[in-house]
């Protein structure tokens, strides 16, 4: 072995880290320039060399991962998302409207003041009415959805409803921390839908990013119709059973039995809605919904002792940086690693693909 | 690519291929020729750029070549990479010369010291 095979060899360690379609392209070219511009003598990459290969293979790995973020079924997962999403939202964002309502007309029907409503903490403001309609002219948006504009529109529309999500779970902080953090995954939801929305802007609107709705909208709809029907059933039965027991006429356990089957049948819908798109895309949004996933979890069994001592004291106890960054970071990392982890898995079917292939061709005769 | 401003490596690794189609460690010798010297850029570096301006179709394989068991690629400029270098050293012309006229609005001779 002479000091030029024990350069070489340096060289192609430090090339090893770029991502294997550079070293395809550009290994055997860049040794080559690498040796020519070595000092005589030299035996090993010097640290400059090393910084600036580590750097550049650092970034075309990165570049790598965001590239293949911009491949069509990404596009059409995160058109399904902000559809869906926005769906859904609207119907979570209708549900104050709809317990109100129940609330009212639960009052009027037993010839009470409906005004006491408000004590008992269900108020019809300027917040519980922007929300519903932001969600909606964010669907009203993506179905009139044909032309780069329109998605911006929606893009801008779906950044400020996740706002309002945001403002309104941050406006509990103060007197329940605890509070917030229950509806973290709500928060973390509409932030997802609208990071999905603004990344559809660029680049060429795919298939179902051109106003076609992505295939399985209906039982969505459908779904979040039952996911109301359901929140009515169960505020019914909280007002008509529980809080008011002389009223009392049947058993208070029929009506959350209702509740419950609506909510199961509209979980089977939005299931059988993911199944009905393509298997890449089907993938992708299992991807997504992890995310939500995580901080749904994370919460109840990560954040169980914060919850329980939170609610011990007369003053809240804060959420600490510590656990702010679990609650921001963790949905962020699972994100890009479960992307990575699909991209990784997916080159290593094809490669698998493309070998039987290879072995089909080589055996027939 | 953006329309926006060009980053130097780029705009010096097409100004290296204008003249004539070039394999990697003569692009390296051109562009430090071409700034006297004052850019040596590593292979990294070097190779980043021309994956990204292959990618956006700035520049292609001209031909390969095996010298001494090593291969040899040479890059050629395209029509898309020639007019982007060309809207690149209009804008870098009038920027120069704004710079060129305000200096000599205060006294200061072009290339240095005072007029």
């Amino acid at each position: 072995m002479n000091t030029h095979d024990g350069l070489e060899r340096g060289y192609r360690r430090l090339l090893a880290v770029y991502p294997w379609q550079h070293r395809r392209s550009y290994e055997e070219e860049m040794v080559g320039v690498l040796l020519s511009e070595a000092e005589p003598g030299q035996r090993r990459p010097r640290p400059a060399e090393v910084a600036d290969l580590l750097a550049a293979a650092t970034a075309a790995r990165f570049r790598g991962a965001a590239g293949g973020l911009r491949d069509e079924a990404w596009r059409q997962a995160a058109s399904v998302v902000v559809y869906f999403g926005a769906i859904l939202m609207l119907g979570v964002s209708l549900r104050p409207l709809l317990n109100e309502a129940a609330a009212r007309i639960s009052f009027d029907a037993r010839g009470l003041d409906s005004t006491t409503v408000y004590a008992s903490g269900f108020v019809l403001d300027v917040e519980s009415l922007l929300r519903p309609a932001l969600w909606a002219l964010v669907v009203a948006a993506l179905v009139l959805h044909r032309r780069r504009f329109a998605a911006g529109a929606a893009a801008v529309l779906a950044v400020l409803a996740a706002t309002a999500e945001i403002t309104r779970v941050a406006g509990w902080y103060a007197e329940s921390p605890s509070r917030v953090l229950q509806s973290f995954w709500l928060v973390t939801g509409a932030t997802l839908i609208a990071v999905a929305a603004v990344w559809l802007i660029g680049g060429v609107p795919g298939s179902q990013t051109r106003g076609a709705l992505p295939r399985g909208t209906a039982l969505v709809v459908v779904a979040v119709v039952l996911i109301l029907a359901g929140g009515v059933a169960d505020i019914a039965q909280r007002w008509w059973f529980s809080d008011w027991s002389f009223v009392m006429t049947t058993d208070g356990g029929f009506m959350v039995r209702i509740a419950a089957l609506l909510f199961l049948a509209a979980a089977v819908l939005l299931m059988i809605a993911g199944a009905l798109q393509g298997a890449p895309v089907r993938r992708r949004l299992v991807v997504f919904g992890l995310p939500v996933a995580v901080v749904a979890l994370m919460v109840p069994y990560g954040f169980a002792g914060f919850m329980f001592s939170s609610q011990q004291f007369a003053t809240p106890i804060p959420v600490n940086p510590l656990q702010w960054t679990l609650l921001i970071g963790g949905p962020a990392v699972t994100f890009v690693v479960a992307a990575l982890a699909l991209q990784r898995r997916e080159r290593h079917l094809r490669w698998i693909a493309l070998g039987q292939a290879a072995d089909g061709s080589v055996k027939a005769p | 690519m953006s329309d926006g401003s060009m980053r130097e490596p780029t705009f010096l690794v097409l100004t290296a291929l204008a003249s004539e189609p070039q394999h990697g460690y003569a692009v390296i010798e051109d562009i430090a020729r071409i700034t006297d010297g004052r850019v040596r850029m590593r292979a990294g570096t070097l190779y980043a750029a021309l994956d990204r301006l292959r990618t956006d179709g700035l520049i292609e394989v001209d031909r390969e070549e095996v010298v001494q068991s090593r291969l040899r690629r040479y890059y050629r400029l395209t029509g898309v990479g020639e007019r982007r270098l060309a809207t690149e050293t209009h804008r870098l012309r009038q920027q120069a010369g704004v710079a060129e006229r305000r200096l000599q609005g205060r006294g200061i001779a072009y290339g240095g010291g005072p007029a």
